[in-house]
């Protein structure tokens, strides 16, 4: 428990004599709990407030904000919510995370920042820690300063998505966003996001657009690089319906 | 060689399995990635061809063509 958590809020009458601790429980603005339990029990009792539509409170915990709607404690409106904080990975051929899509959201964002690595990054589904690999469709439209249209569909193949290509370190490459759009769904999910990459000394700026067509409900995702592993971290986020 | 796999943010070596299989992924994408680049190639080339037989450069074709 923290040095602001406190365990009551309370109410006060007239003639209450106000002490620095109260003054000092007035100033956690919103109060601030250790967790779901100690918030529950910090109202209605002999000497507390009564719990209403409106009240704001800190969780230690989870370290989130929740506000009471009267009927349940719900999280401040956002547009997104953090699913997987800040992951890392060193010289990994592969990596991979597990149960990161639930039912608790629709769509999800993957942000990955390479650091270091070499070859095609290349994207899989995957279900109880299981890869996926077949049934994949996806075009990606890049370009460089010299020659800045160019796509190519299915680039490597059906078995897997390719997003982008990365060389050297500390360049840059291998860094961008990816929207996952529906993998918890019982039907096919769409895949979209735009990459920094470089080939052979030059820079490329890629839009990908993927399909995986199963009706799979998927629960994680797996990165692969064709020739040095990479080095860096990946975030999840969910989109809040 | 030990190859390096990562799980929910948990470095480890490959298993013997794994990097089996990883590799056999890796020759079979790493070929993909050469033919797609021969052919790129091979485009340029046969556009060049073309080009040298009108007589234009490939931005004289491009401002026809936009």
């Amino acid at each position: 428990m923290g040095i602001n958590a406190q365990t009551s809020v309370p109410k006060f009458t007239i003639g209450d004599v106000l002490t620095a601790a109260n003054t000092n429980l007035l100033t956690n603005a919103p109060p601030v709990f250790a967790g779901t339990a100690t918030r529950d029990a910090a109202f209605g009792g002999a000497g507390e407030k009564t719990l209403a539509e409106g009240q704001l409170c800190y969780l230690e915990d989870q370290n989130i904000v929740q506000f009471y709607d009267g009927a349940a404690w719900q999280l401040l409106p956002s547009g997104m919510s953090l699913v997987q904080a800040e992951t890392s990975f060193t010289t990994a051929a592969t990596f991979s995370a597990n149960n990161v899509f639930t039912s608790t959201y629709k769509n999800y964002r993957i942000i990955l920042n390479c650091t270091n690595g070499a070859g095609s990054i290349t994207l899989k589904l995957r279900a109880s820690a299981t890869d996926t690999s077949a049934n994949y469709n996806g075009i990606s439209i890049y370009g460089t300063n010299s020659n800045p249209y160019q796509s190519a569909f299915n680039a490597l193949g059906t078995d897997e998505l390719y997003i982008c290509d990365m060389e050297a370190a500390t360049d840059g490459s291998g860094v961008g966003i990816i929207d996952v759009l529906s993998p918890q769904a019982a039907f096919a999910t769409t895949t979209q996001g735009n990459f920094y990459g470089s080939n052979a000394g030059a820079q490329f700026w890629y839009s990908h657009f993927g399909r995986q067509s199963d009706a799979t409900q998927f629960d994680g995702f797996t990165f692969l690089i064709t020739s040095t592993g990479m080095t860096g971290t990946y975030t999840v986020y969910g989109y809040n319906k | 060689m030990n190859l390096i796999t990562n799980v929910d943010g948990v470095n480890r070596n490959m298993t013997e399995q794994e990097q089996a299989d990883y590799l056999d992924w890796q020759k079979e994408k790493q070929a993909q990635a050469q033919a797609q680049a021969q052919a790129a190639l091979d485009k340029s080339n046969a556009k060049q061809v073309v080009l040298d037989k009108i007589g234009i450069t490939a931005d004289e074709a491009a401002l026809l063509l936009g």
